[in-house]
């Protein structure tokens, strides 16, 4: 943030009687859009999280490059949702819970606060199983490897502040190389690639569709609009910075897309062609040593690994704050435990409930993660419509709301995310 | 039609959220709906009820306003004097400068000037007095969000099975209303539908007020920050962050903050002025009085670690032959704060330094005595480009409260307080600990 305070001239805007005269240069932009940035590409990478690898594995092992096409409305989908609430975060300076609890009041914030404790909860155990999973595939003992990911966890987000924090998960973020590395040692079919994409195929059989709504629903899920709504307003971005939080979100939503469709590359030229079926990210990684080698899976492998740890942080931290803020209770790494305790008592929970379960032996985790897409399934709809009425009420976002080609695209976007998560909701349910 | 109502226990003390949803029954006893929100004018201490909102429909529901001189009785339900073919049920309104209970207060955020922090609200407690209905308290607690969602009954016994005296059925969380400054904005004047009295954040330490500014969000730190005045305003800004000051005057009016920087003492004027542009500098020194702009300017050119940079140009410096009389009657003039005034300095027609005397020297005095009589033996000075070391180790070496600064030429330019060096050493020591983390 030094850089604002090096900036002799602070403020411009409409109606400012003081105003930035200076021209930016191309290189002073550039910094600023290096402060800026964050929320946007930390939230889109959390979301290639165990739960994602899996999703993407799964597709690329199954159904080859057939899917590629989805990605680009997908992306679409993603940049035009996580936007909005980038906008709403700059302008009301507010959280989404913030929002919602003044908007709509207690009773519907207080449910969807526990439907997404619920969704957050069961991917957080997600996570602690990618841990884990990447522990056995190494052969060092759940048993050690999960307690000191526990600890890790709790002493990173405590321990530091927002900006160290932020640091550390952008550097996160680099370590998704890996997954692009392991798709070039695969040699992937370009032409055939490029072909997929322009060439939608939707094949009307069920594990197809089944495929393509796992693939929408992990990269969109409720959790993101609250974290990143959150990290804008409490990194403080102005409004004259905004375009640059909008760099960062559409950085980030390409970032997210272009991990996955390598993913998605690795194990369709491994494993799609040698026909080898799989369940979990980690039958993806040992299925690929024989094929691509070991480089590949060790590189597959450490990509988990990063992902797994990498969500694992975030998303109890972001559960807790949503929850507090929702509730008015006090909040913030800054607090201490006496000023804060529902905060930490539910930081806590979140960890030693998911680090518990997958240290028990024979806890069955399926059930546990259908509980948890269930509940997503159910939240998604509530949270996009409420984010499309606050988007649009002139007296949260003044002159910043919806233009008319945002709103009918963003109102295409909801329905079909409602429609999806509706269908995704029968198909688990059945 | 038979009557409907009946006769309940009647209470003193209720909630809001007890009070939304009662069945309103007009004086025939009709159902004509159910009550929506309550709007209350804030003319006394309490924000008192003056007009009933009620709504009828679940999905197109239509509202009707009912002035409160129409309420017959309010217990289990509320009785109207008047009949229900009299109503005119319409579309919401959007409220003016009416505060009401449901968009204005509950669950929105609101300052307690009491523990001087931000809390949201869960609930009213409202006082009754005949019909009358008043916000006696804000509800911050756990219970209030119980009793929001409904399930106060049920912990409430759970409770009681395991720990019968348990602080959470014991003690409310309550506000009282004369420590809650709400912040909404009236839509046609764009200022606060509660005025900020004097006395509301007058007792609040700057410092605090800071805080709770900071706890703000962007809309509601500058509503509140326009509403305070000119003096705590200056307060605020003079020791903020950069970045909140910086928000907080964007979009100010250049002749109000002329005017806020006119109240600053000059040391913190200029490194308020520091932080500007040089344009927007000149612009304000064109406006602020001459003497005054002279001396901020001249302050301007030091670097903000030295002892020109840290000091302030209020101080009391006399010819060395001015009478203990005058002296006096200056220190009783001027304005300055205490470290300011204890000690007084002696000057030449030149203003090269002399020495320097304190108040109490002064008071013990002769007052027909010339100063110099008084002054004292030996005088430790800085120079404008010593640093703060330099200036904190003199300071503790002769335990003085302020020090004079003098140029080359031994002519007085301003003087140190203690205050200003604290706060770099603190600054100092704060960034060392840190940076050891």
């Amino acid at each position: 943030m030094m850089i604002f305070l090096n900036n002799s001239l602070p403020w411009s805007g409409e109606d400012g009687v003081i105003k930035d005269k200076m021209k930016r240069t191309i290189g002073k932009r550039f910094l600023i859009f290096l402060a800026i940035m964050g929320p946007g590409i930390i939230t889109a990478n959390v979301d290639n999280d165990a739960g994602g690898i899996t999703t993407y594995s799964i597709c690329g092992a199954h159904f080859g490059y057939a899917m590629l096409w989805l990605f680009i409305p997908i992306l679409i989908a993603l940049i035009i949702i996580q936007e909005m609430n980038s906008r709403m975060g700059v302008i009301t300076g507010k959280g989404l819970a913030d929002l919602m609890r003044e908007e709509f009041g207690l009773k519907i914030t207080f449910y969807s606060m526990l439907v997404l404790f619920v969704a957050n909860l069961g991917n957080t155990i997600a996570e602690f199983a990618g841990i884990a999973a990447v522990a056995e595939l190494s052969g060092v003992p759940r048993i050690i490897v999960i307690p000191i990911c526990a600890i890790f966890v709790w002493w990173l987000v405590l321990k530091g502040t927002y900006a160290t924090v932020e640091k550390i998960f952008l550097g996160a973020c680099l370590f998704y190389i890996a997954y692009i590395l392991s798709g070039l040692i695969a040699r992937p079919d370009w032409q055939n690639i490029g072909y997929h994409f322009i060439k939608p195929e939707i094949k009307f059989n069920k594990p197809y569709l089944f495929m393509m709504i796992g693939l929408v629903g992990t990269t969109i899920a409720p959790w993101m609009q609250f974290y990143q709504q959150a990290s804008v307003a409490e990194k403080g971005i102005k409004l004259r910075h905004y375009k640059y939080a909008r760099w960062d979100t559409i950085i980030g939503g390409f970032v997210v897309n272009i991990i996955a469709i390598f993913i998605v590359i690795t194990c369709a030229e491994t494993l799609f062609k040698n026909g080898i079926h799989i369940e979990t990210a980690k039958d993806a990684a040992l299925a690929l040593k024989p094929i691509a080698g070991r480089y590949c899976f060790v590189l597959f492998s450490f990509g988990l690994l990063n992902a797994s740890l990498f969500a694992a942080s975030i998303l109890p931290i972001s559960t807790a704050y949503t929850i507090c803020e929702a509730m008015g209770w006090e909040n913030g790494i800054n607090k201490s435990l006496r000023d804060a305790p529902h905060f930490y008592a539910l930081y806590a929970t979140m960890i030693i409930i998911s680090g518990a379960i997958i240290l028990l032996p024979n806890v069955p985790l399926i059930p546990v993660m259908l509980i948890s897409q269930v509940a997503n399934g159910i939240l998604l709809p509530f949270v996009l419509i409420i984010m499309l009425t606050l988007v649009n009420n002139k007296k949260i976002m003044g002159s910043h709301t919806n233009s008319t080609v945002n709103n009918i695209i963003s109102i295409l976007v909801v329905v079909f995310m409602v429609l999806l998560s509706i269908f995704y909701l029968f198909t688990i349910i059945k | 039609m038979a009557q409907v109502y009946s006769e309940g226990k009647s209470f003193i003390f209720t909630f809001f959220s007890k009070v939304v949803g009662l069945d309103v029954v007009d004086d025939n006893g009709n159902l004509v709906g159910r009550v929506y929100d309550i709007l209350a004018v804030t003319t006394e201490v309490y924000p008192k009820a003056f007009e009933l909102l009620i709504n009828q429909g679940f999905f197109n529901p239509r509202y009707a306003y009912i002035s409160w001189f129409s309420i017959a009785e309010i217990n289990q339900q509320v009785r109207l004097k008047i009949n229900g073919k009299n109503l005119k049920f319409t579309k919401l309104k959007e409220l003016k400068a009416e505060i009401s209970l449901r968009r204005d207060i509950l669950d929105q955020q609101v300052v307690d000037t009491f523990n001087r922090r931000v809390v949201r609200v869960n609930d009213l407690h409202l006082l009754k007095v005949g019909t009358d209905l008043m916000v006696a308290h804000i509800d911050i607690g756990m219970r209030g969000l119980m009793r929001r969602l409904n399930f106060d009954k049920f912990i409430d016994f759970v409770i009681s099975i395991f720990v019968r005296e348990s602080p959470y059925l014991k003690k409310e969380n309550f506000i009282s209303w004369k420590n809650v400054q709400i912040l909404s904005v009236n839509p046609a004047s764009h200022s606060l539908k509660v005025g900020v009295p004097a006395h509301q954040f007058s007792n609040i330490h700057p410092a605090d007020l800071q805080e709770i500014i900071k706890d703000l969000d962007p809309k509601e730190k500058l509503t509140l920050f326009k509403a305070l005045d000119l003096e705590t305003k200056s307060k605020v800004l003079a020791d903020i962050d950069i970045e909140t000051q910086k928000f907080l005057i964007h979009g100010m009016d250049i002749q109000e903050l002329a005017k806020i920087i006119a109240t600053m003492p000059s040391d913190e004027a200029t490194d308020f002025l520091f932080q500007l542009s040089k344009e927007t500098v000149n612009q304000l020194l064109n406006i602020i009085e001459t003497s005054r702009a002279k001396k901020l300017s001249t302050l301007l050119g030091y670097a903000s670690d030295t002892a020109g940079g840290l000091m302030t140009a209020e101080y009391i410096a006399v010819p060395e032959t001015t009478l203990v009389s005058d002296v006096l009657k200056k220190v009783i003039e001027s304005n300055l704060t205490s470290e300011a005034i204890y000690y007084i300095y002696i000057v030449d027609e030149k203003n090269h330094f002399v020495g320097r005397t304190t108040l109490k020297r002064v008071l013990a005095a002769n007052s027909n005595e010339p100063v110099n009589k008084t002054a004292l033996p030996k005088s430790a000075v800085v120079h404008l480009d010593d640093n703060v070391k330099e200036v904190a180790f003199l300071m503790e070496k002769y335990r003085l409260f302020a020090l004079p600064v003098i140029d080359n030429e031994r002519v007085l330019q301003g003087i140190i307080t203690i205050d200003d060096i604290l706060e770099q050493l603190l600054a100092l020591v704060w960034r060392r600990w840190r940076h050891k983390r």
